[in-house]
Order: structure tokens, then sequence, then C-alpha cells
């Protein structure tokens, strides 16, 4: 049995089913953070819950009952400002990731605040059309600036793992990527991302087919899917960062004004993370 | 420490405003989120933790207190400059969020006008600002003619607990520019005046500080000697750049130099950056004029560094009317 971790539902029949496993649960009950985090602890163990509200950041009700909890928050905006503060030093105690809609223009520099008063953040990538120019200053702050600030996501994320020689997948920050993650929905259906389980695009059904997942024919194609994309020879085919975006965007028309600028700067961005990384030291001159 | 423009809206028209030529060249800007952001990186980086936020009047500023309450979580100590004019309901606003806060963390200075210049309804909005802020106020009073009178500030002191030290401003000719200001040679008859209230302070305990611009010479020994004594031992008689930023991130010296030599913020890496560029800016002025009067070119106390010769504006005006034969930054 392959070690991945399970991104479910609050389900205590289907967690029952569970034994030992790393789990993620999605929800949207911001009342029962304690009981899962009690109840699925239980049995196996608690990598996070994804919580996806529909209320601004401002107006969820944090509480002292979620410390030592992760939680990844998704938001669809930051809300009012002086709401926020009442919270601030609540939140500052909380083991929490906020991550705000690129769809919602002042988030871009909610971001930046949350940012630079210390709170762990993230931008989760709405569909539809996207601000690609601020989407690129926020890359820029969250890899370029040298105020200390917490980390933004994905760009930390890619940032701290980018290869220049591999394949980086940033989606892992968003429990989306299928050599790690796989989703299970209520009827136990198992799907590679957030988005197949949505749209019923299932490999495979049952707890039990867990076990032998690696033998999956789907899950083996899933890693051909870049292959495809090169052998259709598309725009994402020949962008010089599909390396780190692995055609996230590939149904955008027009990529040479929107996704290939962004991923290009924040492939220059990612490789000079790297270079700093590994190169510490002082370089001596060379004979 | 930063000067930082809120926004360049004011509620008052002071006769001797030295911010006049801000608000007068931009159709109102306001400071927005972002660069407040880059700002305070910019000080951090630069390892400065004090911040003066100032206008115009910063409390018209719509975001005022999430700006104020954002840098103070941000652990700098800020210092409001204000009139103390603002709606009831901003000033609820204000005392929700800010009235909390110690003195080592955030203050006001809240400048004063004569009560004489000053309309009722203005008097009783500071007033109200003072009863609910006084414990973190010090008063400030901008002197522009020779002829003055602050006694009306030692009863307020007292009236709302203000914090016992008065900040005494010069107002300082803008170079280009049509201000009032006290004349060079009223000077000494305004520290006369000023020596005056010497009793008061002692009386009052209160310490009169000088911002900067004033000549030592312009008082005797004697009165030094007491000055000395009320600011108990720190005197200072400097004029140096105060960094001012506006809310479109240009920088200039200070505000009397508003138009000399302005920079994007976005040229400079440091606070240090932008006080070199400007300190280096002032010396070449200070080479070519000792300071606003004929004696500071010899006079042992600038040369000893305890004296900078007064306001480096009085100087430039120098310049104005002349041929343009000196170092070629003095002109711009």
């Amino acid at each position: 049995m392959m070690d991945h971790f399970l991104v479910c539902p609050f389900n205590e029949k289907l967690l029952a089913k569970l034994r030992q496993k790393a789990i993620v649960i999605h929800t949207n009950d911001l009342n029962i953070i304690r009981y899962i985090d009690k109840e699925v602890n239980k049995s196996n163990k608690l990598h996070a819950i994804k919580i996806q509200t529909e209320k601004p950041l401002s107006a969820v009700a944090f509480s002292e009952d979620w410390k030592n909890i992760p939680l990844a928050i998704y938001s669809p905006e930051f809300g009012i400002y002086k709401d926020f503060l009442h919270q601030l030093h609540l939140i500052r105690k909380l083991n929490v990731r906020i991550f705000l809609s690129s769809h919602h223009d002042f988030n871009f520099i909610a971001l930046r605040i949350l940012s630079s008063l210390n709170i762990s953040c993230g931008l989760y990538f709405d569909e539809g059309p996207q601000n690609w120019d601020a989407i690129n200053d926020l890359m820029h702050y969250a890899i370029y600036s040298t105020t200390k600030h917490a980390p933004i996501e994905p760009f930390d994320y890619l940032a701290f793992h980018y290869e220049p020689s591999e394949y980086t997948d940033y989606s892992f920050v968003y429990f989306d990527n299928p050599t790690k993650y796989l989703h299970i929905n209520d009827k136990e259906q198992i799907a590679l991302t957030e988005k197949d389980l949505l749209s019923n695009n299932f490999i495979d059904e049952g707890i039990c087919s867990l076990d032998n997942i690696s033998e999956n024919k789907k899950y083996l194609d899933f890693t051909n899917i870049r292959y495809d994309i090169m052998l259709r020879m598309n725009e994402c085919a020949f962008c010089p960062a599909f390396r780190i975006c692995l055609a996230k965007f590939a149904d955008l028309d027009n990529k040479n004004e929107t996704c290939k600028i962004f991923f290009s700067d924040f492939m220059d961005a990612a490789d000079y993370s790297f270079s700093r990384k590994n190169n510490n030291g002082n370089q001596l001159w060379q004979l | 420490m930063a000067n930082v423009l809120l926004t360049e809206k004011c509620v008052r028209a002071c006769p001797y405003c030295f911010a006049k030529k801000q608000m007068d060249t931009s159709a109102f800007a306001e400071l927005s989120w972002d660069n407040l952001i880059y700002i305070a990186d910019f000080l951090e980086i630069s390892h400065e933790q004090k911040i003066s936020l100032l206008g115009g009047e910063p409390t018209l500023h719509p975001h005022f207190v999430d700006f104020t309450t954002y840098l103070l979580e941000r652990n700098f100590h800020v210092n409001v400059f204000t009139s103390g004019i603002m709606s009831d309901q901003k000033l609820m606003e204000c005392q929700q969020f800010l009235s909390g806060f110690p003195p080592e963390k955030l203050s006001f200075t809240c400048n004063m006008n004569h009560p004489d210049i000053s309309s009722p309804n203005e008097t009783e909005r500071i007033n109200k600002f003072l009863s609910v802020f006084g414990h973190l106020t010090t008063p400030g009073y901008n002197i522009y003619q020779a002829d003055f009178d602050i006694e009306f500030i030692f009863q307020t002191i007292n009236n709302y607990n203000l914090r016992r030290h008065l900040r005494v401003g010069l107002a300082q000719p803008i170079p280009g520019e049509i201000n009032r200001y006290v004349q060079i040679d009223d000077l000494k008859k305004m520290a006369k005046k000023f020596a005056g209230y010497f009793d008061l302070f002692e009386r009052f305990n209160i310490i009169p500080g000088f911002d900067c611009g004033v000549p030592m010479c312009l008082f005797t020994d004697e009165e030094l000697g007491k000055l000395f004594k009320l600011n108990k031992g720190r005197l200072s008689f400097g004029c140096g750049p105060a960094i001012d930023i506006g809310p479109d991130m240009m920088v200039w010296s200070c505000f009397p130099l508003s138009n000399f030599h302005k920079r994007s913020l976005f040229e400079f890496n440091s606070l240090q950056e932008i006080g070199n560029f400007y300190n280096n800016l002032h010396a070449k002025i200070r080479t070519e004029i000792g300071g606003i009067f004929e004696e500071c070119d010899n006079c042992p106390q600038r040369y000893n560094e305890l004296c900078m010769g007064g306001c480096i504006a009085h100087s430039l005006n120098h310049f104005k009317n002349e041929a343009t034969v000196r170092f070629k930054e003095i002109y711009s």
C-alpha cells in the first residue's frame, strides 16, 4: 500500500474504515474543528483541516479551541481590517495558513499585510481570468523582499523546493498532487485531484482499492500527462516555465500576454532562490 | 526617524504652514496600503523603528486607524502629528482602537494655534481629542511672528494631563513660496519673547523643546543656562534632513526644503542612503554660506558643532536672486 495522504470530507463512517492514515479533512463547518481533530486522531493522523468558507477572513470567528490544530483556511476575500485586527493576536497563536482567492483585488494587498504581520498565507487560483500583474507583484514580494515576513504560498513552496533539472509542482500546497494526496468522497470514490473529484472523474472506488492504487492504470497514466502536452505541441509545450507550471493554465488563451510572463518570472525567482540557497559561502576566485 | 504624509488634505489653513506647498500642488494624494507596506519594509530594512505620521491632517486619511494599528503591530513606535480636529465618529474610532496603547508605542503631537486664530468649534474639537488622548499627547506650537502668546498652552497641558513637553517649531521660509515666518531681523526679538516664558516653563515643570533651525546666538548665555536646565541638559541647535515621504512616494529633506532635490523613495535602498544624500547637499550649501547670519561664517559654536547656523532654508533664500555661480546642486 502506498503512503498517500487522503483528502476527504469529515465522515465518521469513512474514517472508521481507515487506520494509521494521514488525513486531510475538508469542511466548511467552523463549529466542528476541535471535534474533527479529536475524532480523526483516534485511529489516524490529522495532517490538516482544509476549511473552505464563504465568509470574508475578517468575519471568521477564530477560536482559542483551535490551538495546535493544523488548519488551512480558504476564504474568498480579506474583509474589514479592523475586524481582522480584533483576532490578530489569536490568529498568531494558531497553527494556521490562510489562503485568499485570486479573484479579489484587495487580496493581493491583504496577503502582503498578513505576511508582513508574520502570518503564513497563500493565494489560491479561482477559475477564470487572473490578474497576472498583481500575481507577479505578489510573487516578487514573497521571494525577493529582504524584510522578515511569513511565507506566501505557492511562491515560498516553489522557491524552497525548486530543482532546475526537475519538474516542480506547487500544487502540494493545495493538497493536490497525486504523488502525495488522493481525494476520496463519502461514497469512497477515489480521484487524483480535487477538480477530478468534483467532476466525477474517478480512478477507483472503495477503501480497499487504495492498497493497490500504485498499480491502477489511471493512476499510472497521470504521470504521462506531461508528455501528452508536449506531444500536443501547443503553447505550453514551448513555454520555458513549463517545469513549474505543468500546464495548469492550459485552457487560457493568449498565453504570451498572461501566464507565460508570470511563470517565466516565477521561474527566474525560483532560480534566484535556488542559487542563493546553494551558494551560501564566499566563492573563491577561479584560476 | 522618517515622516510619512498620509494625506495632503487638511482641515486648517495655518498662515505659516510649511506643508502648504505640498497641499497646494497635488489633487489631495493619499498614501495607499501598497505604499505603506513598502515604507514599513523600507524602514525595517534600515533598522528604523520610529515613524511619524503627518499630513495635511493624517486622521483624515480613510485608513488612518488601520495604518496606525498595522504599524504598531509591526512594532514601530508611531508618532502622529495632528491638529486634533476630527469628527466625533473618527474620534470614537481612534478611541476604540488606539487609546489602549502605551506612550512607548504610540504618541501624538498636537499642533496648537492660539485661540484667537481658531474658531470655537475647532477649540471644542481639539479639547475633545485631548480629553481622550491627552496622556499620549505632546503639545506643539509653531512660532511664525516675533510677537506671540503661548500662555494658553500651559493651561491646556494642566487641564488635559498632556505630556509635560512643548515642541516649539519655528516657521521657516519655503524658498520660492509665500508663507509666514519670522524674518531674520526679528529672530532675536522672538527669542527674547520666548525667554520671557522660561519662568512659566519652570513653574509648570514643562520642557521647552525646540524643533530645529534655531541658531544658538539668539539667546544670551544666561538664557542658554536656563534653557539648559529646563531641557535637563539636552539642548540642540541643529538643522539636518528630517526625511519626509509623501503619499506619492517622493522624498525630500524637510518641509521648508520640499522643493529642493525631491527624489523618489524607490531610488534609495535605505533611510541611511537618503540621509547621506541630503546631508551631502546640506554640506554643499553650508560650504557656500555658514548660516543665516554673516557672523555664522566664523562662529566658533558652528565649528564646534554646537549650532548649525539656523535653518538652511533661510540660507537658500540668500541665493534666490543671484547669478548661478555656486555648486549647481544648490539651485534645483
